[in-house]
């Protein structure tokens, strides 16, 4: 399923949720919840979130805003309550890369502290890789001229 | 906001947490390069890119020599920092913007966009749980 040929690349955040363990876990499993913050944005004219939440259960969000329907599915590939949730993530419409996503909750005083590592395995392409090599190649140029001079 | 109290984040997250519709676009291959386009295809974007190539500045700084609103001038900043170019840092209730060199790499590109937009979606989710902690939901 993922081209685990190609580099993988991870974006990792963590948050404090004012929210035990147990509710932050399951606002990820809870269709009419997660409808409201997972895939969604303000400008949602229609969301519709299918979640078979347990180990080797798929999902499903439709959402639509400014006339543009996107889907996304997946897959829970991990899955222990209320400690750490894993699930891989594909928009099958725009690309056929699978990224993974990978959720560990832990106690936090009154709240929890989440931390999200989001891995996609695809070639990202320099500047210079792109074609619009003289563009880019300049002002790549005074960007690190710039940092460089710090 | 103030309740979210999110930790490990700086401010340069924070500040461009809002890309909903252009991170969604994310796994169009091309989707960060696009964004350095349409970032880099407008004359008064261009401009505060070489502005912020003498040096970080205030929002305000950077608006002085236009004509436009300062309002609009914060719409072209929010689109430079969508595509990584340029990144904001918070000081007090100053906002500082400076270039950000790795914009123009693809992979630093997705990293930022990705983190800014699940950074949001907590945003959304944690204004949730405290919601409904109060019965209003």
């Amino acid at each position: 399923m993922t081209r685990r040929h190609q580099p993988k690349t991870v974006a990792a955040v963590v948050y404090r949720f004012d929210a035990p363990p147990q509710d932050v876990f399951d606002a990820w499993l809870d269709p009419d919840f997660a409808g409201k913050w997972w895939f969604t944005s303000p400008t949602s004219e229609l969301n519709t979130t299918r979640i078979d939440g347990r180990l080797g259960g798929e999902y499903e969000i439709v959402d639509r805003r400014d006339g543009i329907t996107y889907r996304a599915i997946g897959t829970f590939i991990e899955f222990d309550r209320p400690h750490r949730l894993a699930f891989t993530f594909a928009m099958p419409a725009m690309s056929d890369a699978v990224d993974e996503v990978t959720i560990t909750i832990g106690p936090d005083g009154d709240g929890s502290k989440m931390t999200l590592e989001h891995a996609c395995y695809r070639d990202f392409k320099k500047p210079y890789e792109s074609g619009w090599g003289t563009m880019f190649g300049e002002l790549d140029k005074l960007l690190r001229i710039r940092a460089t001079n710090k | 906001m103030d309740e979210s109290r999110p930790v490990g984040r700086t401010s340069s997250d924070r500040a461009s947490a809002t890309p909903y519709l252009q991170t969604e676009a994310m796994n169009l291959k091309e989707g960060s390069l696009d964004r350095t386009f349409i970032a880099l295809a407008d004359p008064t974007r261009r401009a505060i890119l070489a502005r912020l190539n003498l040096g970080e500045a205030r929002v305000t700084e950077i608006a002085e020599p236009f004509s436009i609103s300062l309002n609009s001038v914060s719409k072209h900043i929010r689109l430079l920092e969508r595509a990584a170019l340029v990144k904001r840092e918070r000081v007090g209730r100053e906002h500082i913007l400076s270039l950000n060199p790795s914009g123009l790499d693809e992979a630093s590109a997705w990293i930022e966009q990705t983190k800014s937009l699940w950074l949001a979606r907590f945003d959304t989710l944690n204004a949730l749980l405290l919601k409904r902690k109060r019965g209003e939901l």
